[in-house]
């Protein structure tokens, strides 16, 4: 793919990092902006108006988590978080606090692209419409007439289980944590009900994977979330 | 100090007057007993009356006031019966002798009965001892810890003396310090800390511990303090190992039988701790040989498995480093894809390293939750696709399987490993099934591969730590299979290994369900509508 001249600024302190990334990014077109702290970085968001950040949450100045707090108080730019595996907590609140995504240490250029990919598109869909129809492999959701197809046929689902898809849908390729879940299609009170989505999720793949045991639509991220694979 | 009373000295701790005028009630008891009897029977026959008297007498009272009701009684009979009646002159000699005879066999029983009864509390005496010291043992021999062991002595000494006890210890890191103290305050015996505060504020106690620590082991007596006060060494195979101080509020000065119980109970005290400390540093030895053992058996594992992906990375890249032209080549490419198939293998192993370290220190706690199995499976599944991409992977369960009460973070790691070790230990385009069905009060998981399968006997080895199959470098550091049991077993489960029917091998996976899932049936029947437009 090609960055197309967007920017991204990425926050790293550590330089072996800072140099990967800086490279497979300028080979791919992107513009890189870099940081080093916490301060630098959030200085960086509000001069120089990067289109997505990418943020080590292990930072020599601040925690990472004060820099998505604090920038997440006048930006809406997208922010995906970089956390080595065993973190799941650090994620969550992460995410929580305003993140749209994250990346786990070690990681391949694949998914490194796909994030920022993903995270440029929300940036953009989010200020036009929602789109109306939402199509990914098999599976074909019309919000308007609020119809929902695997393989031209007919699917029944309950109003909560569509709730679920739909919310999925408005994040799709993005994880989304339990407790955003839960407030979403449950409302506020329920974000501890951690079994009852668990359940929903299940039903639902039930009824749009072809083996709900290896889902290829609904992924679950161990101990964080969820996340709709639409591309 | 300890009183014991045998059931028959009734009378003997009043005063003797008090006594001697039971002892006149006996005598007339017994003179008007015989009065309507005088008549009928002979003299010989009346005397029984009075020995029966005597006796009873000495067996409540005092020796001397039982003599005394003795001669008494001889001289009632004499003054009623014997005639003359009404004097204490018989005119017949053999009425004399009948007299004699009377007050003899009185002194005599008196005597005899308060020599009988010396001895049954001598006896009881020494039977309380030996019942202490045996209660003592009892629960010394049922107590593990040094701090426990001397509270229970502490405890027991203060009881059998009706006093405050306190035991002191001397170790290596610590002079002589008071360890254990009861009685000595007078709020609840249940709290210890109060006790120990007390002995601490009153130098008196330290000082009389000293001394006795500073005694040597053969010497048979207490050092007496202050009056009530009494303390003796602690003793044990290699000397002094503390005190044990005794303090009454009475004055009470310690007799020489309580010197030797309270020697005898510092003996068996310092016994149970220096076994205790023996313990402690025997364990501490065995600890010492076993870590010293594992750090050997780690280093030189994990060094070799961290340095040969690294060998292969640090020689892949500088190749490519100093040849231009091969980073465009196949073999280029070839040598990339090495670095990279090292680098996956470093972060594994080096997670597996991770997690291992946290088992084993406790440091991993499950954030169980409730949810269902599947959904763990399939995250395991998902996570090592790569992996398991060589292989045909076929799914079996029972999809209205209780919900698991499980961390889902930790059951996909173990179940990732599992999957993981049969992917890398049979040949590609072999068959992996993985099963889960219900089993009791929770549920079984089962993995089976057609590979060569496990060795007879490896079975349970496969899951020890750096434990690696026949063929070596293939498993790994021998640490991914160490992890699942880690994991399992924080779940309260069990994984095992089995040879397979066909060839292959099998792995089980036992998860308990150990309370009630929550119940979700309410909340989806009230919302079991369909969307409209369907």
């Amino acid at each position: 793919m090609s960055g197309g001249e967007a920017s991204v600024l990425v926050v790293e302190d550590e330089p072996q990092m800072l140099r990967f990334l800086r490279t497979t990014l300028v080979s791919q077109g992107f513009q890189v902006l870099e940081a080093m702290t916490g301060k630098d970085a959030i200085e960086a968001v509000a001069f120089r108006n990067p289109e997505v950040i990418l943020l080590d949450l292990m930072l020599p100045d601040m925690d990472g988590l004060d820099v998505i707090r604090t920038v997440r108080e006048w930006s809406h730019t997208p922010i995906v978080v970089i956390s080595a595996r065993g973190r799941e907590d650090d994620k969550i609140l992460a995410l929580d606090l305003g993140a749209d995504d994250y990346l786990t240490k070690p990681f391949g250029t694949g998914e490194l692209f796909a994030r920022i990919r993903v995270s440029l598109r929300h940036a953009v869909k989010a200020a036009s419409d929602e789109q109306a129809v939402f199509v990914a492999g098999d599976l074909t959701v019309d919000m308007a007439k609020r119809q929902v197809t695997v393989g031209g046929e007919g699917i029944h689902l309950t109003k909560r289980e569509y709730r679920l898809l739909i919310t999925l849908i408005k994040h799709a390729d993005r994880v989304v944590t339990h407790r955003q879940l839960l407030q979403e299609v449950w409302g506020p009170g329920y974000e501890t009900e951690l079994p009852y989505l668990r359940v929903y999720v299940g039903q639902l793949r039930r009824k749009l994977e072809p083996d709900p045991a290896r889902p290829r639509l609904l992924l679950t991220e161990p101990g964080v979330g969820y996340r709709l694979k639409a591309e | 100090m300890p009183r014991v009373k045998t059931r028959l000295s009734g009378a003997a701790d009043k005063p003797l007057w008090v006594q001697l005028a039971l002892g006149l009630v006996v005598v007339a008891a017994c003179t008007l007993a015989c009065l309507p009897l005088s008549t009928l029977f002979p003299l010989a026959e009346l005397v029984m009356v009075y020995i029966l008297g005597v006796m009873l007498a000495s067996l409540q009272f005092s020796r001397m006031a039982s003599a005394v009701t003795a001669v008494m009684c001889a001289a009632a009979f004499d003054f009623f019966f014997v005639l003359p009646r009404l004097s204490f002159v018989p005119t017949d000699l053999k009425h004399l002798v009948t007299v004699a005879g009377l007050l003899t066999l009185g002194l005599v029983i008196s005597t005899l009965t308060a020599r009988l009864l010396h001895q049954i509390t001598v006896v009881a005496v020494e039977q309380e001892r030996t019942r202490a010291l045996l209660a003592l043992s009892r629960e010394l021999a049922r107590t593990e810890s040094i701090a426990d062991l001397a509270a229970e002595a502490a405890e027991h000494v203060g009881r059998f003396f009706s006093a405050a006890a306190a035991v002191f210890l001397a170790e290596d890191a610590q002079p002589l310090h008071v360890l254990a103290a009861a009685g000595v305050s007078r709020g609840r015996a249940a709290e210890a800390q109060p006790q120990l505060d007390a002995v601490n504020q009153d130098v008196s106690w330290r000082e009389l511990a000293t001394r006795a620590f500073a005694t040597r082991q053969d010497e048979d007596i207490a050092v007496v303090g202050a009056p009530g006060s009494a303390a003796v060494p602690l003793t044990g195979s290699r000397g002094n190992l503390g005190a044990l101080v005794v303090r009454s509020d009475t004055a009470w000065t310690i007799s020489a039988e309580q010197a030797s119980q309270l020697k005898a109970f510092a003996a068996q005290t310092g016994l149970a701790i220096e076994r205790a400390q023996l313990e402690v540093e025997a364990e501490q030895a065995r600890v010492a040989v076993e870590t010293e053992r594992l750090r050997g058996a780690l280093l030189s594992s994990v060094s070799h498995d961290l340095r040969t992906p690294l060998g292969a990375i640090t020689g892949a890249t500088s190749a490519l480093l100093d040849d231009e032209q091969l980073l465009r080549s196949e073999p280029g490419r070839d040598l990339l894809t090495t670095v990279y198939e090292e680098a996956v293998r470093l972060n594994r192993l080096v997670g597996s390293l991770l997690y291992m370290t946290r088992l084993e220190a406790g440091a991993v706690a499950a954030n169980k939750e409730w949810q269902p199995l599947e959904e763990v499976i399939g995250a395991a599944l998902t996570r090592r696709a790569s992996e398991l991409a060589g292989h045909e992977v076929t799914v079996k369960m029972d999809y209205a399987l209780p919900l698991m009460e499980i961390d889902s973070v930790l059951i996909e790691q173990a179940l990732g490993n599992i999957l993981d070790n049969a992917a890398r230990h049979t040949p590609t385009g072999t068959v992996i099934e993985v099963e889960a069905w219900p089993l009791g009060r929770g549920v079984e998981i089962r993995v089976a591969d057609r590979g060569p399968g496990l060795e007879p006997g490896e079975e349970s080895l496969v899951f020890d730590k750096f434990y690696r199959g026949a063929e070596g470098r293939m498993g790994g550091a021998g640490l991914g299979l160490a992890v699942v049991r880690g994991i399992i077993e924080v779940h309260g489960g069990r994984v095992w290994a089995e040879r397979r029917e066909g060839g292959g091998s099998v792995f089980h996976v036992f998860l308990p369900i150990e309370a009630n899932p929550p119940d979700l049936a309410l909340s989806a029947a009230r919302e079991d509508d369909l969307v409209e437009g369907e």
